[in-house]
């Protein structure tokens, strides 16, 4: 007889292939099967031509000619790799990652497209060279959409935060530019974050290697685990390892605070409710939060959370929500 | 729809309206890594991966002639896939040690995402109560059932007519789907146990 783990698992894949899944399991799969993605790859190997031979071999078509040769297809390899090019860069696909809705193309008037999204809202961004970007709330990402890929791949962070995963391509870096930060990667995935609200700008790496420099010099070579500061005033950087498992929950829609300072509330706040939240006095604005933020969870109830860590009470001003 | 790209388009054009061979064998270069890929790392065993991939590839040929040529190929051929790897876990194709071993990855995945670990021991819960309070030929039925075993063998095992074992399947889905609406409904309340619970995790 099974346990009670393997139940669950049969049940809820049982629910979602019949389509009898609420829309919470159904999200739950979805989620789930997505992140096998960062599954090793099992050992084992598989052989192109072989499959090939075999699919030929049910294939019962008159105009299907069994002496079609995959191993001398290095010619047309070729040819589809100079046709390929020719339409790698025009495309861009757009995913709405909140909604689930399908792919959706996207015409491309002009030659640089902004991939924007507004606060509450999450979006997946897949570039032409297979890379995958997922913008979190308040975030604007320009793309050069004739150039992208011809040379480097050039993207650029004008607002907010968003996680790249970089399709491998040795002979062309990956390139993110932030300001006066520029980050490159060959094929990596990393998260770089930079709000008008924050000082810092931050880059945070989950895989291979990162570089990033300033508007003159190399600031670091960043491994997984790995993240780097750089305050906008100051110009100072400094580096930190952080927490992988919670760094990227805002790409399901929570933030975890862990000990952080009220401007990382702040904006927390804003980008889940957009609601302004204020600190009154110099006092609330040095008090340090841990918890998550999750628009899930309503707007008043995550206010009485946020005051009830401190004790403080809040008011309401308009649009802004101070807290004294 | 002016930006599908055109080499998509000419080889679904040429398989579907010239039944192309080569421009099939393009197709098939071009994609059969990523979904190779895809597979392997859900399916495991590599004799299930290629019997998975050929059906794919087979199926998609055998449906030529009702294609979108517009369609967004790479997304068209991974959906199906999916779909395909979600009926393999149904199926009493896939072994043992698979739904185990995915069965331990969604329990950790829902613990690390604490917006699912709801749904989770929601179902969990719900599951285990409706088990309890069934008959126990029911239970055992179901039970049966979800390892994959076939209406006639469940019948042979426990002696009983095919047809009690349908209706016995078909009442316990009834009770199970009126189980989870009453689950959905009381829902909305709960949120603030998903807050208490996260913040517990995080003060550990």
């Amino acid at each position: 007889m099974y346990g009670v783990k393997r139940r669950v698992f049969e049940f809820l894949i049982y629910r979602y292939q019949q389509h009898k899944a609420t829309r919470a399991e159904r999200d739950l799969v979805d989620r789930w099967y997505d992140a096998l993605d960062r599954e090793d790859l099992p050992t084992g190997h598989l052989d192109e031509s072989q499959l090939w031979d075999r699919i030929q071999s049910r294939i019962a078509t008159p105009s299907f000619p069994r002496t079609i040769s995959i191993s001398n297809g290095i010619r047309w390899t070729a040819a589809v790799a100079a046709s390929l090019l020719i339409c790698a860069g025009i495309l861009f696909w757009n995913r709405d990652a909140i909604f689930g809705q399908n792919e959706q193309q996207v015409l491309v008037k002009p030659s640089y497209r902004i991939f924007e999204t507004g606060v509450g809202q999450r979006k997946r961004v897949l570039l032409a060279d297979g890379s995958n970007v997922i913008l979190n709330a308040r975030t604007q990402l320009k793309v050069d959409t004739l150039s992208f890929g011809r040379k480097d791949r050039v993207v650029e962070l004008l607002a907010g935060e968003a996680f790249f995963e970089v399709r491998k391509d040795a002979a062309k870096a990956f390139i993110v530019k932030t300001q006066e930060l520029q980050t490159t990667v060959l094929g990596t995935s990393f998260t770089v974050k930079n709000y008008a609200e924050l000082d810092e700008i931050s880059v945070s790496v989950f895989t291979g290697r990162v570089k990033v420099a300033g508007s003159s010099n190399l600031l670091g070579v960043l491994k997984r685990g790995q993240e780097i500061h750089y305050s906008k005033n100051s110009h100072q950087n400094k580096q930190h390892s952080f927490d992988l498992t919670t760094r990227n929950s805002w790409t399901e829609g929570r933030t975890y605070l862990r000990q952080s300072g009220f401007a990382e509330l702040a904006l927390a706040v804003k980008n889940s409710y957009g609601i302004e939240l204020e600190a009154a006095n110099g006092r609330v604005a040095r008090q340090l939060y841990t918890m998550p933020i999750s628009r899930q969870l309503s707007w008043p109830a995550t206010l009485e959370s946020i005051r009830q860590i401190h004790h403080n009470r809040s008011r309401k001003e308009g649009n802004k929500v101070i807290i004294y | 729809m002016d930006q599908v790209p055109v080499i998509y388009r000419e080889w679904l054009q040429a398989i579907k309206e010239r039944s192309d061979a080569s421009a099939y064998a393009q197709l098939y270069r071009y994609c059969w890594k990523d979904l190779y890929a895809h597979a392997a790392r859900r399916i495991l065993d590599p004799q299930d991966v290629e019997d998975i991939l050929q059906e794919l590839f087979v199926q998609f040929w055998e449906k030529r002639h009702t294609i979108d040529i517009q369609m967004n190929l790479p997304a068209y051929l991974k959906g199906t896939l999916k779909y395909k790897i979600i009926d393999f876990f149904n199926s009493n194709k896939a072994k043992d040690k698979l739904l185990d071993h995915w069965s331990k990855h969604v329990f950790s995945y829902v613990q690390q995402h604490p917006s699912h670990l709801e749904t989770y021991l929601e179902l969990e819960k719900m599951l285990e109560e409706e088990l309890q309070v069934m008959p126990q030929n029911m239970r055992q039925i179901l039970l049966l059932k979800w390892e994959h075993l076939s209406i006639r063998e469940i019948a042979t095992q426990m002696g009983l007519s095919e047809q009690t074992v349908k209706n016995n399947l078909t009442e316990a889905s009834k009770r199970l789907k009126k189980a989870i609406l009453g689950q959905q409904n009381a829902q909305n309340g709960s949120f603030t146990l998903l807050l208490i619970f996260a913040l517990h995790q995080l003060s550990n």
